[in-house]
């Protein structure tokens, strides 16, 4: 079995070759898997509620007090870690406009427990000698009890991608309803391979073992909630010191636990196997556009002009028409949902009449408000909500379907021209172009592949040079289908806020409880309560669902402003299709600078020293995919 | 002759014995032709999404008053069939699981104490369907309306009766609304129903308050939705049209009213008009349906016949030679469907497997949330035992839906995989191509005979469609919350009383940790045996299944061989006779070739 280090050798002796891609993104892709094959990273995220002590345990793996413990929980900002890979200590603050600013551990502490609006990471490097530990990259987030709308990155970005996830507990609070809130939206993401969860009890009392009831009860309640075992390690309290302070708690075990997991000769099976493909993809990307060049200068320029000048049109025809369909299922959406949720509302509402008509033995108003809000609203309002998702879902399959017809449609398009062609090199040409075409619609491209090895987040994209910069543009392209993959990650917001927004339409309610329980009006009065709840759910989701907030001056800067669900799902399926249709659009277009096809191809002067370069490289490249193709654990 | 007598002739079927060789089972075929154009009953069924406003529907168009049940949500949980009768009042039967009759007053009031959910929850009454007769213009022609409940509201009791009705129903009025989308449930549940009908009539209830492009596009979400499914279960795409858009309460309060008016500008007077026309021609259509059929039959036999002659009239040597050939290419194909049946089994069998895999899976989520949604209600202070109780059930029943939604999507999809990549490759073995072809040609046109097209002569087809009936059966018969009932039971009570003496406003206050421990405890004692019970079940399910379309493989390709070996004996005894009795057979045959010819003439 061959190591990593053959990996890197084949792309470095490729680099210069492949440097000379047309595609701007191509270098960076190359840095980025260059960088990462040399350092190992894994991604350790640290999960839990404020005050579970989260930093605590990275702190107590520093053995150093760097990161300020029970910071409070006044902002969503991520502070990352990074143990082993650099030589002195460097802390900075990462902003918002990509700068950074180094800082000192004073300046650190201090942005950690006050960050200001430009903020956007901290960052610390921390040299270290224990090898078994070198490349862990811990990612301390804020508790999930303070602000909502940061989570979402988190959920979204960085727990799909870790390699271990840290559910810090409190023994003293043990799994509450929140625990239980958290811990199931990261059983939602669970797909084939359940995200790597480990359980950590922290500050148990001295002498408490797993035996313990309240123990036991975290891991069973935590186990349920994700439906399945959980690895779970108890941390106990630190000793205190005869002044006062707390010492660092004796965490050795955990991180054991976490670099097991994390270092894993499984895992890096995986990344020697996704890295590999990605390689192997981004030669092969190479390789394509140098037959095109090649057979755009041999064909002949009439026929050769004639093809591209056709077939823009209809791309262009094409890629319209995607945008109506996309604009159209959006508005039909819109157009729709308003009366479901008005039917929801109406139906939750009935539910709650006929509850409290039908029953005359109600013992009292308070059991009977305590059953409505704490049974019959939330739960048939779940209901609601998993029928209009059901609705949004058949829509966008709806819409993704027809968007593959478009796609398909020009596939068929291209092969008919290569059917149809007399011309020898233009059929070759073309059938470069639809080769690449196709991979991009199949999700199989080289920047495809390098998304799951982008790690936390494109966590590396907080990290502020420019190679993981452009990571981050990659990780937002999408792969496989155009809108369903959408809906996997907008469809799982849009529950978890109707979820939410229920909950907190009740919470205010049962707040707001101050009226007498007269035994004649207090149904009547619960009826008006549940009106009123209804209405207040439906108008928080409607917002959710419709309005744009834009604060920013730039409409389609995203972190800034606050898109409605519709907005998102529009976007990320016209995202969809340009990424779906960008190189298809480059290859017809008469000034790409980089010669693809005939205009740029007759450009050149010196056709033939073009010619036997490319002859040479593609002979090179070649040779190197073949050496590929040769190492165990790469295929497919 | 007319085509009922046709059907009903025993000498016209044994005439078309003698030569239909490829059809394994003239004689019921006739049988079961004869009888349903003798039955002169039309079922049309009305079924749609839940509460999407059946019995409203039903009210305007029969009673224009409210007789049957209706609120805004899913209320009948028991079939009500509408059919003809002599009395200008209506009369209702109630018709009880135990074969006891009930005559009851046709009222809102009377009828709700057996159909309506509320004051016949899970059907504690034992009731088995209600049948209403009078004399409606409507009704005259035979037929009968049936309000079916929805899938999920039905007891399983009671499925047989709806599934009945579906088999022998010959058009269904289908009701969408649209804020209500088609669930999963509903589409199963309506492919499975599709091919049952020869004519839909689709009907989208409109409120008042949706706006005109609400409305267009909620109807062209439904249309999309319904063209996916019929796509999906082979059935016709064009048939899925004219989503007819009626406003059914408007409708029924200007019907009670008598306002002309305001029938025709809710839509339902457009709608009425084609549901009388569609009564006064079914019989007809029907007739004309079996008529082609009975034509197609006596062509398909005297082809037969004539290549008989054919036979018996050539070189003996020469024609031996060509039935040996012609049965190994019979027995080739025969061989080649046992692979392929063997092969299906190999995948049902595996397939089977990953199911039962993936329902622990299920059970175990559900024993999850089950022990969450205690712990939740409890925390929260739901601390009388009763409600508790109440709220235990509903999600009880709510984690039983998706365990079975599980199982029925499984058995969906692995439905398509099977006739997809096994059953359609499977051929019709016949000892005659030509019979063959042309029984297939004609009859695999579904035309409006409900129920039996697939057994005749489409070949594996008809394999896909009893296997899928099949699988429907036994899926839908255990149903939603079967196997609640017997799990819980006696636990509850005890929770229940455990719980029950700290109601009352001041007891939430109370310190009352042991009795929520307690009680919490006794809940998770309950959810660990009904989980466990429930995959028990589901898991036996799948094993049924398994069994059952595996049987019917082998019954079919068992029967292809029957059929086989019997023309290829029938056929060489034929070649082998004497010169003298062929000559007579000649003769014979001829006679049944104008016999048959004859008959063609009088259809």
């Amino acid at each position: 079995m061959q190591n990593i280090s053959d990996l890197i050798q084949v792309l470095e002796d490729s680099w210069d070759l492949l440097a000379k891609s047309e595609d701007s993104r191509m270098v960076p892709m190359m840095k980025f898997l260059h960088e990462r094959l040399e350092n190992p990273q894994s991604f350790v995220t640290l999960v839990g509620e404020t005050s579970s002590g989260k930093s605590t345990l990275i702190n107590s793996f520093l053995k150093q007090k760097l990161l300020p413990a029970m910071a409070r929980p006044t902002t969503g900002t991520v502070t990352c870690v990074e143990y082993g890979l650099a030589d002195r200590e460097r802390l900075y603050a990462i902003n918002r406009d990509a700068t950074t600013e180094e800082l000192d551990i004073r300046g650190f502490r201090a942005l950690a427990s006050h960050p200001d609006e430009n903020l956007f990471r901290l960052k610390a490097e921390i040299p270290g000698n224990r090898t078994e530990f070198r490349g862990l990259t811990m990612f301390d987030t804020p508790g999930f009890n303070s602000i909502i709308s940061d989570h979402e990155e988190i959920l979204k970005d960085f727990l799909p991608n870790s390699d271990v996830i840290v559910f810090a507990v409190l023994y003293q609070t043990g799994f509450t309803m929140l625990n239980q809130e958290y811990m199931s939206l990261i059983a939602a993401m669970d797909r084939e391979d359940p995200l790597p969860v480990l359980l950590v009890i922290n500050r148990v009392p001295a002498g408490v073992g797993k035996m313990d009831r309240r123990i036991r009860e975290i891991k069973s309640h935590a186990e349920d909630t994700i439906h399945r075992e959980l690895n779970c390690i108890l941390v106990h309290a630190a000793t205190i010191t005869p002044d006062g302070h707390a010492e660092l708690p004796d965490t050795e075990q955990l991180w054991k636990e976490v670099a097991k997991k994390a270092f894993s000769k499984e895992r890096e099976r995986e990344i020697r196997k996704k890295s590999g493909i990605a390689v192997r993809r981004l030669i092969e990307q190479r390789i394509n556009e140098m037959e095109k060049l090649r057979h755009a200068i041999l064909a002949g320029q009439k026929e050769h002009a004639e093809w591209q000048k056709k077939r823009r049109t209809q791309l262009e025809n094409t890629l319209k028409l995607s945008y109506e369909l996309i604009e159209k299922r959006i508005r039909r959406i819109d157009n729709m949902l308003p009366s479901q949720l008005d039917s929801a509302e109406e139906k939750i509402i009935g539910i709650v009449k006929s509850e409290l008509a039908g029953q005359s033995d109600w013992k009292d108003g308070p059991t009977a408000q305590n059953f409505i809000y704490m049974h019959v609203i939330p739960f048939n309002a779940r209901l609601a909500i998993r029928n209009i998702e059901e609705f949004i879902k058949t829509e966008l399959h709806e819409l993704d379907r027809e968007l593959s017809e478009q796609a398909n449609m020009v596939v068929q398009a291209l092969n008919e021209d290569i059917q149809l062609t007399t011309d020898p090199e233009l059929k070759k040409l073309i059938t470069c172009v639809v080769t690449r075409f196709a991979t991009r619609l199949a999700g199989e491209t080289a920047s495809g592949m390098i998304q799951p090895l982008a790690g936390v987040g494109g966590s590396a994209a907080a990290i502020g040079n420019l190679v993981k910069m452009a990571v981050k543009q990659i990780g937002s392209l999408f792969g496989k289908t155009f809108s369903r993959d959408v809906y996997t990650t907008i469809g799982k917001i849009f529950t978890k806020k109707a979820v939410q927004t229920m909950s907190f339409a009740l919470s205010v309610a049962i707040e707001a409880i101050d009226y007498i329980w007269d035994a004649k009006t207090w149904k009547d009065k619960l009826i008006k309560e549940t009106e009123k709840i209804m209405a207040q759910w439906k108008y928080e989701l409607e917002k959710e669902l419709f309005e744009d907030q834009i604060v920013s001056d730039d409409p389609n800067d995203e972190a800034k402003n606050k898109l409605s669900i519709l907005t998102q799902i529009k976007n990320a399926n016209i995202s969809s299709v340009n990424e779906c249709y960008s190189g298809l659009l480059a290859d017809f277009d008469p000034d790409s600078t980089g010669g693809r096809l005939v205009s740029a191809a007759n450009r050149l002067e010196n056709k033939d020293a073009v010619l036997k370069e490319i002859g040479e490289d593609t002979d090179q490249l070649n040779k190197k995919l073949a050496i590929i193709s040769g190492m165990e654990g790469i295929t497919e | 002759m007319n085509t009922i007598s046709f059907f009903n002739n025993k000498d016209i079927t044994e005439l078309l014995t003698r030569y239909l060789d490829a059809v394994s089972d003239v004689p019921g075929i006739m049988e079961k032709i004869s009888k349903d154009l003798n039955a002169a009953k039309c079922i049309i069924c009305v079924f749609g999404t839940q509460g999407s406003g059946k019995s409203s529907f039903l009210n305007a168009l029969l009673f224009r008053d409210i007789v049957l049940p209706a609120d805004a949500d899913e209320t009948t949980c028991i079939p009500v069939a509408v059919s003809y009768g002599k009395n200008k009042v209506p009369t209702a039967t109630v018709f009880f699981l135990d074969g006891r009759t009930e005559v009851v007053s046709c009222t809102d009031e009377s009828l709700k104490q057996y159909i309506h959910q509320n004051y016949n929850p899970a059907n504690e009454k034992k009731v088995r369907e209600v049948q209403i007769e009078f004399n409606h213009p409507l009704l005259e022609e035979g037929i009968t309306f049936v309000d079916l409940p929805g899938v999920g509201s039905i007891t399983p009791a009671n499925q047989q009766i709806a599934i009945d009705y579906l088999r022998q129903a010959t058009a269904s009025v289908f009701m969408l609304r649209l804020g209500q989308p088609i669930t999963n449930s509903d589409s199963f549940f309506i492919r499975y129903a599709l091919p049952m009908f020869s004519q839909i009539f689709w009907l989208q209830n409109r409120w008042s308050g949706e706006s005109d492009d609400e409305v267009i596009d909620g109807k062209n979400h439904n249309e999309e939705v319904l063209r996916d499914i019929a796509r999906k279960s082979h059935y016709p795409e064009e048939k899925i049209s004219d989503l007819d858009v009626v406003n059914i309460y408007d409708a029924l309060q200007a019907t009670i009213e008598n306002n002309q008016e305001n029938i025709r500008n809710s839509g339902f007077e457009a709608f009425e008009q084609k549901l009388y026309k569609f009564a006064k021609t079914w019989k007809e259509n029907l007739e004309h349906d079996c008529a082609k059929l009975a034509r197609n039959y006596v062509q398909t036999a005297v082809e037969c016949a004539t290549a008989s002659i054919q036979r018996l009239s050539g070189d003996v040597q020469n024609e031996m030679k060509r039935l040996d050939e012609e049965n190994s290419v019979a027995e080739r194909n025969l061989e080649a469907n046992r692979e392929y049946g063997k092969k299906a089994k190999d995948f049902l069998k595996a397939q089977t497997k990953e199911i039962e895999g993936g329902l622990e899976t299920q059970c175990r989520n559900a024993y999850g949330n089950l022990r969450n949604a205690v712990r939740e209600k409890i925390e929260s202070g739901m601390v009388s035992g009763e409600y508790l109780n109440k709220a235990f059930q509903d999600c009880l029943a709510e984690e039983e839906k998706n365990i079975y939604e599980y199982v029925r999507s499984k058995f969906q999809e692995l439905n398509e995989t099977l006739q997809q990549n096994y059953f359609d490759n499977m051929k019709q073995s016949s000892l005659d191509e030509n019979t063959e072809a042309s029984v297939q040609g004609n009859f695999s046109d579904k035309s409006k005979l409900p129920g039996y097209y697939g057994r005749i002569g489409t070949g594996i087809g008809a394999v896909g469609g009893i296997a899928a009936g099949a699988a429907v059966g036994s899926a839908i018969a255990p149903g939603v919350g079967t196997a609640v009932g017997f799990v819980v039971g006696a636990g509850i009570t005890l929770v229940t009383t455990l719980l029950g003496n700290l109601v009352g406003s001041g007891a939430r206050k109370i310190h009352m940790h042991y009795q929520k421990e307690e009680a919490k405890a006794e809940l998770f004692k309950i959810i660990s045996n009904y989980t466990k019970k429930a995959l028990e079940n589901y898991q036996n399910l799948c094993k049924k299944y398994c069994d059952a379309i595996s049987a019917v493989i082998d019954e079919w390709l068992l029967e292809q061989e029957k059929i086989i070996k019997q023309t290829y004996t029938k056929r060489k005894a034929e070649l082998e006779k004497p010169i003298g009795e062929k000559q007579s057979m000649i003769h014979r045959i001829q006679a049944d070739i104008e016999e048959l010819q004859r008959i063609s003439a009088e259809l």
